[in-house]
This record gives C-alpha cells, structure tokens and sequence, in this order.
C-alpha cells in the first residue's frame, strides 16, 4: 500500500516521536451574531507533535474551544486546514470524520457530558459499542468490558460500574467522561476546560489523572483553559489571543 | 450496536414513549376488532347466501321460464364434479294467513326431497331439524313438548315433564316465607305507577307493578297448595328471576338426559333425509283448526281440509324473531293450525299473465325456515314444485296449432346445481364447471330445435353462486373496505401523535444526541436510532394490540352481552344484522397486515424526526440546553 500511494503515511513512521500528529494551518472561523458577523479565529497555526501535552489558554469567549472543536473534527473552519496523520479533515467525508471521532481522538468535555439513561459501564463502553457492529460486539464483548473495567479500576471507579450519572458526584463524572474517551485508545485527546465545572480540590485531581496519563503513558493531549495554573502543567503553551494563537517562552 | 442499545434503554426509561405506544396499541386493536367483525360477517353472509343457493344456478332471463330442464339436468349430471340438479321455481305471489295478515312474498317451487343435496335449505328448517338440534345440545324440553314428543314422535324416553316440576315441602317452606316480601315489592311497585306522571313511564311502572302482583298470587298459590302444588316452568323461571335460586332451576330439571338427547339426535337425522311439505298433525287436528275458524264450513269441505299441500314459511312470514335478548319470539305449535292461502300469477310460454283458474290454492304451514339472510326470511315461502309449476302453468300442458295437437313442455325458472364437496369451495373450480355445464344448456336447446321443437326465448343464463348473488356481496364488500378507510384515517392520527412524541424526544435529547456524534456516531446511525424507536414502538405497540384485539374478539359476545344487561346498549341488533352472534374470528393474513402496517406507520411517524436528529450539528447540540 505504502509503494502505491506514497502520499499516505507509511505505518511504520506513525510512532516517529518528532513527526507532527495534528497541523492546523490558517484556521478561521466566524460566527454570526444577528446582522454582523463576528471572526472570532483569525489564521491559527498549531502543529501537534506524536506524545505532545499542548495547552491552549485564553479568555472566554476567545474562540479556544471552537479551534478545539476544529482540529477534533468536530466542527468545520471557514478558512484553513487540519491534517491529521498527514491526511485533510476538511476533505473528508462526513463518514470518515465520524470514523476518526471514533478512533482516533477522544474528547473530555466541561459539563462531562455523560448519557443519564446509561450506567457508569455502558457510558465508558459508548465508543466501542459505536466502533462495532450487534455482532461484532457481542463477539469481543469480554475484552471491551474488562477494558472499560480496567479504565474506571484506574480511576478509581470500580465501585460505581452499575451507578447512573446522576449518582455521581461531579469528580467522579469527569472521570467516567475520562474513561469513556480513552476507550478506543484514542491517538489525540482533547479536553475542553476538564476542571472548569469542579471545586479546586476535584479540579486538581482531575488534572493530575490527565497528568498521569500524558507522563505513563506517553498520551497527545490538548487542553483548552482560562487558567493559567493549570495551562503551566503542560509541555508547551499557546495563549489564544484577537484570534491568534501565540508561543508562551 | 450502540443503536440497538439506546433504542432499549429509551423504550425502558422514556416514559413519554409510552404514550405513543399506547395509542399504536389501541390503534392496532381498534382495527383488528373492526376488520374481524365486519369480515367474519362478510364470511357468514357468504356462508349464508352460498347455503341459499346451488354451486352453480341456471337462471331464466323471462319470467315465463325455460323448458326441457329434465333433459339439461340429465345430461348435467352426468358430468363427473356433478352432485345433482334440481329445477326451483322462483315467482311471487299473495299470501292470506287465516285473514289476518296478507302480504306478497317471494315463493320457490322446491322438490324438497331433492334439494339437500344442492343447498343448505333443510338445514334452515325449525320443526324437521333445528329444534332437534337444540334439545340435542341441552335446551330444557317444556312439560308440554315432552307430551308431544311422547305422543307425536313416539319417543318413550322422553320423560313426561309434569311430575317433574312438583314443588319439594323445602321449597314450600321458602316460597312460603319470601310471600310478605314479594307482597311488599308489588305493593311499592302499584305505588311507584300511580307516582308516576309521564305516560311511557307509567306504562313501564304499569307492567312492572302486574308482573309483581301475579308472582304473590302464584307464591300465594304455592305454599297453599299442599303436596301436590306444581310450579310450571314459566313460573319457576319467575321465582327464580325476581327473588333468586329458591327452587330448582327449571332449565336444568328440564334439561333432556344423555338418552334424550340421543333420541333427539336421532330424530333430527331422520327427518333431515327425508325433508316433507306434507302436513304432518293427525286429520282431526286440522278439521278442528279449520272448524274453528271457519265455523259454518260445509262438512264435506272440512273432510277435505287435511289434503291441502304443506308450505313452509319464512319466519318473517309469520313473524317469528328474536327479541333484544336473543329469544325467539311468536315460534310455536299454533303456526301449524293457520290455514294459509297462496295466490300466484302464471305467464305463459308466449309471456301474457294467464288468468286461467287454480291460481288460488290452500296451504297448512308445515315448517318454518330460518336461512339467516334477512331478505329471505323475511319474506319468502316455500311450496312443492310440483304444485307450484302447476299453478303457475308451467306444467307440461297440450294445446293446438295449426289444427295439430301439440305438447307444450313442462318449464322451470331456475337449475341448481351441487357439485361435489371438493369444488364447492373453490371460486375457479366453480367457474370451470360453469364453462362445461354452459354448452350443455346450449346443446339441449339446439337438439331440441333440430326436433323441431325451438325455443325462442333469450337462453336461460348459466352463472355461479358467487356471480348470482354478486349484488349483495359487492354491496357488503364495499361497506367493509369504507369503514376499514374510516378506521385507517383514524390511525393516521396516531401517526402524527408519534410524529409529535418523537420530535419532542428529540429536542429533549439534542444534547445526547450531540455527545453520541463526538463519540463517533454517523448522521445515518443517529438516524437509524430514531426509525428503530419508532420501529420498536411499532412493533411492541402491535404485539400488544394483537393480544388486546384477540382477546375482545374472541369475547366478544360475552362482551357484548354484558354491555347490554349493565348499560342497556345493544350495538348487534340480530334482526338488522341477520345473526345473532358477532363474528368472533381472526383472519390470519389481515392480522399479519394491520401489524405490518401499524410497525410501518410507526416508523413514517418517527421519520422526520429521525432526519432532524441526523442533521444535527454535533457543537451546537452540545451547546443546547
């Protein structure tokens, strides 16, 4: 496959450490806001490194989780480009995207984000139950519980597999949220301001389980804060600033 | 996997959902007891109208008739499929029943004899067969028929009824003490009617108070009468309705015994193979009846009075029905003792109205018939064909022309055919011996040509039973597909209530439907969420509107009954519905229809809900609160 179509990456380059993961080019995006339309994005430039933990600080409002949603396939730019693993997003089919949501990257939401209807197992277990067919789930259903299983073990949630959300307290959300993104072993995981809905103490906690994840296990992580305590925890910060994104020395 | 998952998981937790589940249930159950009911009425009018008629008639297309109808029907017979022929004669006429009803009937000439093995008319028949059939299955046999049964038909075993309904000195005792009581309730029922101010009211109170002040008397009666008091069946059937079970059921005293039954049974096969028009009470019986009309009748007239044909009456014809409780009304041994006068118009074979002599004829009612298909029993009765064909002048008569004697041939209106049990059923089968017995008709009348003896009216018309009574079907058919587009738009409405259900859900469920996409769901998979939803509510909704309508249908006399004794609704008035049942079965292939239609509906329903949900834009559903 490589030797016919040299444009794609060859497998064996992918845990190349100093080959870039994700590359947003010239980013922009506008909204509209009644009869004017307002550029929150300007042109971002943010090239993601394999094991990289980015940081990507700004006021509210400043269009950081927007860029977030961008380069996690989330949302669409107006202007710009993202490559990931060497190919465009933006040239993908819904489908793919959908594929590479699945696969690839998985997201840690603020409000957590969790289904009221499924329990602590089945919302951890959502990513792969979408990744497989009836069939196919059934088929590896042991490995996929013991995994989702030993994710929540990890975070300590082993007592609360058959708990709904709305018996949690919201640490403990956060970290089912955790858990159910990393449960396709995502290449990239976003996190969209991970502590902003927790007290100090949860909030710290939280962020050393990502922490931990990003110094063991080598985890690509981007996070998105207004804080700049906890945007300090990360290898390199960018500040989200009039719609650029800046280099913190 | 995921889909299948959620749609469980919101079927279980959506509570809302089960409204629109309710309503596919209720749908589903409407239409199943809708369609049933008017197509197991379809199914008995087919029934009916099939056991009225041959398999297959040849019909005259002049009144006058067609003739060498014994030539057609034996070469017919010899057709292999063939059961039998027999020629009917099919006219009107003007019926006088002892002078106090005249009315114009419908009147078929039958060979009685024969015309079993072509339709179902002996089955019809009360006194040679149903009324067997009935004390067969248990009916309680009256004091007064067990005589006749005794001492008309011979049967030994039936048990004289009389002694039977002697009173036990433990009866005595309890009549005895329910007297003050029934007193009372007569005394408050005079004071209710004299109360009472409007006249409908009144007259009801009227009744009511009669019906208590007779019940005391008879009570009275009773407790006075010593050892030999004897409670009659109506009476017993009284105590026993107003101040409940003091005394033996009279209904299960008179209830026949195995052996009864059997002699009964035994009757009934008898005289259905050998059905007969001839009046069947001993001479005197009739002399009497007549006599007592007829009081200053000449004496050799009376003598004669026992020789006159036998008829059978339609039981419209003499007003025997069914009451609102389902009992038959007006049916009894007096209908055998009316002298009966038939009136008939001929036309002869050159089509004038003969007015000959020996149109007017006298009859005794030998039997009443029930077909169940109100157009007949309401007003047809049924006569020898060999009378009426001579009536009629349809016998074989000589006449003159051109100065030579010449025989005009005997003429019937009507062939029907049986044909054997294994084509009956078949509407394809049925038609393919109705393109073989047509040429035959044909070839009879050109041979008879060839021989010099041409028939010169439009040739008799050959069709099958379904093609005969198409008028009838048709109009019920058509009944049945209107109420059943009636019902269908009313589902349409549980379509919309899905539509709006769904969409609500939908809204509600943005936010999720937001996280399901940033896991990786498809727009497609979304989608097919929603439709499987819908689907599931489809499903569930017609499995449960199947058990639902499966069990009303199948009580639904039961039902029906009830209705009418707690809140005085009868919907199924037998006379104007022909049976005294409702249809109570299931057809399996339109309940596999209405099912399918109602899962379909369902998902239509959640469809474009469904799409919105697919459209969602995965940031701005996250956003929604």
């Amino acid at each position: 496959m490589s030797r016919t179509t040299p444009k794609t990456t060859p497998a064996g380059e992918a845990s190349d450490p100093s080959r870039p993961i994700l590359r947003a080019r010239g980013i922009q995006r506008s909204f509209k806001m009644g009869d004017s339309s307002v550029q929150v994005l300007k042109g971002c430039n943010l090239t993601l490194k394999q094991g990289e933990f980015v940081a990507i600080e700004g006021r509210s409002g400043s269009g950081k989780s927007t860029l977030l949603h961008i380069m996690g396939a989330l949302d669409e730019a107006d202007g710009g480009t993202v490559e990931f693993d060497g190919e465009e997003l933006t040239q993908m089919s819904s489908v793919q995207r959908s594929r590479v949501r699945n696969k690839q990257f998985g997201f840690i939401f603020q409000f957590y984000h969790l289904l009221p209807e499924l329990n602590v197992l089945e919302n951890t277990l959502l990513a792969a139950m979408i990744e497989y067919s009836w069939l196919g789930f059934r088929s590896n259903r042991k490995a996929l519980q013991a995994r989702a299983v030993d994710l929540l073990t990890q975070f300590g949630l082993s007592h609360r597999l058959k708990h709904r959300p709305s018996q949690l307290s919201g640490g403990e959300r956060q970290r089912v949220a955790i858990a159910r993104a990393l449960m396709n072993n995502p290449r990239v995981l976003f996190a969209d301001e991970p502590t902003g809905n927790l007290d100090v103490e949860t909030g710290r906690q939280i962020m050393d389980v990502i922490e931990k994840l990003h110094r063991e296990s080598g985890q690509t992580i981007v996070m998105v804060t207004h804080d700049r305590a906890l945007a300090r925890e990360a290898d390199r910060v960018l500040v989200l600033k009039e719609g650029k994104l800046e280099q913190v020395e | 996997m995921y889909k299948l998952h959620l749609i469980l998981k919101y079927l279980r937790k959506r509570r809302i959902a089960w409204v629109s589940l309710l309503a596919v249930t209720l749908c589903v159950t409407m239409v199943l007891v809708v369609i049933s009911v008017m197509g197991g009425w379809l199914r008995m009018f087919r029934t009916s109208f099939h056991g009225l008629s041959g398999d297959i008639v040849i019909q005259s297309a002049s009144l006058s008739g067609f003739p060498y109808y014994e030539d057609m029907i034996a070469e017919i017979e010899k057709l292999p499929e063939v059961n039998a022929g027999v020629p009917v004669i099919q006219t009107f006429g003007l019926i006088n029943i002892n002078n106090r009803k005249t009315a114009g009937v419908q009147v078929f000439g039958y060979p009685i004899e024969k015309i079993g093995k072509v339709n179902e008319f002996t089955r019809s028949l009360w006194r040679q067969y149903n009324q067997w059939l009935e004390w067969a299955d248990g009916a309680p046999i009256e004091p007064e028929d067990r005589l006749k049964l005794r001492e008309t038909y011979g049967l030994t075993v039936v048990r004289p009824g009389m002694p039977l309904l002697k009173l036990t000195s433990e009866e005595r005792e309890r009549i005895r003490k329910a007297i003050p009581n029934m007193q009372a309730k007569a005394e408050a029922a005079r004071n209710a009617m004299n109360a009472a101010t409007d006249p409908a009211d009144k007259e009801r109170k009227l009744q009511d108070a009669e019906e208590s002040a007779w019940l005391a008397g008879r009570l009275q009666e009773l407790a006075a009468g010593g050892d030999d008091a004897v409670a009659e069946a109506n009476v017993r059937r009284a105590i026993r309705d107003e101040i409940g079970k003091i005394v033996d059921d009279p209904d299960e005293r008179l209830a026949p015994n195995d052996a009864e039954r059997a002699a009964v049974r035994a009757q009934a096969d008898k005289e259905i193979s050998h059905p007969s028009f001839k009046p069947f009470l001993p001479p005197q019986q009739y002399e009497e009846a007549f006599r007592a009309n007829n009081p200053r009748a000449k004496e050799q007239f009376v003598k004669a009075v026992p020789n006159w044909d036998g008829m059978i009456a339609g039981v419209g014809v003499v007003n025997v029905h069914k009451d609102s409780k389902g009992n038959f009304v007006n049916r009894g041994d007096y209908l055998y003792k009316l002298p009966v006068s038939l009136t008939v118009m001929g036309v002869s074979s050159a089509g004038k109205l003969d007015f000959g002599g020996g149109k007017e004829r006298n009859y005794w009612i030998v039997d009443t018939s029930r077909t169940k298909v109100w157009q007949y029993d309401s007003n047809t009765v049924y006569v020898p064909f060999s009378v009426l064909q001579l009536d009629l002048g349809m016998d074989a008569q000589q006449a003159e022309q051109d100065g030579k004697p010449i025989t005009l041939p005997a003429r019937t209106s009507e062939i029907h055919i049986g044909v054997k049990d294994q084509y009956r059923h078949s509407s394809d089968a049925l038609v393919a011996i109705r393109d073989k017995i047509k040429p035959i008709v044909e070839r009879v009348l050109e041979q008879k040509a060839r021989e010099g003896h041409p028939f010169n009216g439009m040739p008799p018309t050959v069709r099958t039973w379904e093609e005969s009574q198409a008028k009838w079907m048709g109009a019920i058919e058509k009944e049945m597909v209107l109420v059943t587009f009636l019902f269908g738009m009313i589902s349409v409405v549980a379509v919309f209530l899905i539509f709006c259900i769904f969409y609500m859900i939908v809204v509600e469920k943005t936010r999720d439907i937001g996280i399901i996409k940033s896991v990786g769901a498809t727009s497609s998979g979304v989608a097919g969420i929603f439709l499987g939803y819908g689907a599931a509510i489809g499903i569930v909704g017609a499995g449960m509107g199947f058990l639902l309508g499966y069990t009303i249908v199948h009580n639904i006399n039961t039902i029906h009954a009830w209705l009418g004794k707690a809140l005085g609704v009868v919907v199924w008035d037998p006379e104007v519905y022909a049976f005294d049942t409702i249809p109570n079965t299931l057809e399996p292939y339109r309940v596999v229809w209405i099912l399918a239609v109602a899962v379909i509906a369902s998902v239509l329903g959640a469809l474009v809900p469904a799409i919105r949900a697919a459209r969602l834009n995965p940031v701005e559903a996250l956003r929604w609160e």
